[in-house]
């Protein structure tokens, strides 16, 4: 490695506030454009808003190699378990399981994590898009309330609350993902009849995605617990941050065992 | 030989940069003309980088796309003076089409704009890129990019195998089928987790965390990416001062405007093509000079 790049190393940690310009400018635009009633810029700039703050807890603790793996190989699994499902339904995808599980198991942080990561890498695949930031906030949200709703508790990670929560999330997903067009049918027409109307028609796919959740986590959902559960205990990882956090937790797994 | 050519040469940050400004223009300006223009530019930018073979590949989704918004808008939003013809009771209003169409073609630019992105910004750009923001996220996005192609081909041999014993997703009712593709991830998940474990105890055992992260392509900020980093500044800064003027967009409600670009209008087309065209100024001159050096003429 040259001199030179180590020099540049040494300053790395004030590269980052350069998102606070950035953002202030970018929020000004979108506010010009949503007066001349285009609403396209102002959802999208907000969403990647949303996302900073949760980067920001994730970076500023110190993680271990085995922790980050755990994500990666989290992120992975949910993307390449789009493909035995392409040829199924569309909208029948076991991604949001995998993320909410992922919650579950290791804490909201590492599930908003595996959420976000999924969505930007199976676009990476897909193709990315206007919608790959929404995707992330949605998925990533619904790691991170997996996270919230039923880590620290043993009757909540059973099948049927985690079953609810998962057509929730059926639902809340497809909910977010129509923000943008619904947004737009709001500052063009002032009218909730409309709104409501965009929503009503992406409703089937809601649905399909309702029932694949629960489908979903009543067939799979405690052996995935389950497994991943084990191997958090054999990556020893995961689990430190809790305990910093909590000193209770570790009582808590044994009843959760 | 594709990495140092061209558009692709540019230093990462002149390249997220253009992508950025690229996509908010294409928000930000709301003007059918304008936006078949933008999309026009952004096909030439497709067939310089790879002669269209990516953007052909997205071109079904894209026009199902853009089709269901111009279909929808006008059943949905009845806004508008001239009413055309009555759906049953549904009045489908001119201006509410007209709005359809131009948000179909903001759809569509920004889509095909985003298909070179995928051609320019590389893995190694992207990571280059991000680690200086978020430097764990970025590497977790790597990895998990990474492992991807190995899991799929892992997929495939689990389906093949699995298929000899009758699980299969190819066949059966769709209960069947979706427990059997779910029991296929099950079994990739405890292989894939098994040895990603020896993977972070490599990484672990090569130092990481022990530093910050270097990174494997060292980028230099070279004279044409200042060339080129001022050229697209000095557009955006144009453009935006049209905008702030109030051109580059279409009156559409409550009265639909007429079409017609006015000189302001003109300038900030003006300046949105040059800015998306600007990075191919490299491509043809390094096609030239490959041409001159190669073979003399």
């Amino acid at each position: 490695m040259s001199g030179k790049s180590r020099r540049r190393s040494r300053s790395l940690p004030s590269v980052k506030w350069i998102i606070v310009p950035i953002a202030i400018a970018y929020l000004a635009l979108a506010y010009l454009s949503l007066q001349r009633g285009n609403s396209l810029l102002i959802g999208i700039v907000l969403v990647l808003l949303s996302i900073i703050p949760f980067l920001l807890r994730f970076e500023r603790r110190e993680r271990k190699a085995r922790e980050l793996m755990l994500i990666a190989v989290m992120a992975a699994v949910a993307t390449v378990s789009r493909i035995p499902f392409a040829t199924l339904l569309p909208g029948f995808t076991p991604v949001t399981f995998v993320v909410i599980v992922s919650g579950v198991v290791f804490g909201a942080e590492a599930g908003w994590m595996v959420g976000a990561a999924s969505a930007l890498v199976s676009n990476l695949f897909l193709g990315q898009g206007p919608w790959t930031p929404w995707q992330m906030f949605a998925w990533g949200l619904a790691g991170y309330t997996a996270g919230l709703f039923a880590h620290r508790s043993g009757w909540r990670r059973g099948r049927l609350p985690l079953s609810l929560f998962g057509a929730a999330w059926g639902f809340l997903f497809g909910w977010i993902m129509n923000v943008t067009l619904a947004l737009d049918q709001w500052v063009q027409t002032h009218s909730w009849e409309a709104v409501v109307g965009k929503y009503v028609t992406g409703l089937p796919f809601e649905i399909i995605h309702a029932v694949a959740n629960v489908f979903f986590i009543l067939t799979f959902g405690p052996s995935w617990i389950a497994l991943l559960e084990r191997y958090r205990r054999k990556y020893g990882t995961l689990e430190r941050l809790e305990t910093l956090e909590e000193g209770t937790y570790d009582e808590q797994t044994s009843v959760v065992q | 030989m594709k990495e140092g050519f061209g558009f692709r040469s540019l230093h990462p940050i002149v390249i997220g940069t253009y992508y950025a400004g690229g996509i908010t223009f294409g928000m930000l300006l709301f003007h059918p003309l304008i936006l078949l223009a933008g999309w026009a530019a952004a096909v030439i930018i497709n067939v310089h980088l790879d002669g269209g073979r990516e953007w052909r590949k997205w071109s079904l989704p894209m026009l199902i796309g853009i089709v269901l918004i111009v279909v929808v808008n006008p059943i949905l939003s009845h806004r508008g003076r001239t009413v055309l013809y009555y759906l049953g009771d549904i009045p489908i209003t001119l201006e509410s089409v007209i709005y359809g169409v131009t948000l179909a073609m903001s759809m569509l630019n920004v889509l095909t704009f985003f298909v070179t992105y995928r051609l320019t910004m590389t893995e190694q750009k992207f990571l280059y890129l991000f680690t200086r923001i978020s430097p764990k996220a970025a590497l977790i996005a790597m990895m998990a990019m990474g492992l991807v192609p190995r899991l799929r081909r892992r997929m495939q041999e689990l389906m093949l195998i699995q298929r000899t014993r009758g699980v299969t997703v190819l066949e059966g009712t769709i209960a069947q089928r979706a427990r059997n593709g779910a029991r296929l991830i099950g079994t990739l998940l405890s292989w894939t987790l098994e040895d990603a474990l020896q993977t972070a105890d490599s990484m672990q055992a090569r130092g990481y965390g022990t530093g910050t992260r270097s990174s494997y392509l060292d980028y230099r900020f070279r004279m044409r990416d200042w060339g080129t980093m001022g050229g697209l500044l000095a557009c955006s800064a144009l453009l935006l001062l049209t905008w702030g003027n109030g051109h580059g967009f279409m009156v559409i409600y409550p009265r639909l405007g007429s079409f017609a670009l006015s000189l302001g209008d003109g300038v900030a087309l003006a300046a949105y093509i040059g800015y998306l065209l600007l990075p191919l100024g490299w491509e043809w001159r390094d096609r030239r000079a490959w041409l001159i050096t190669n073979y003399g003429r």
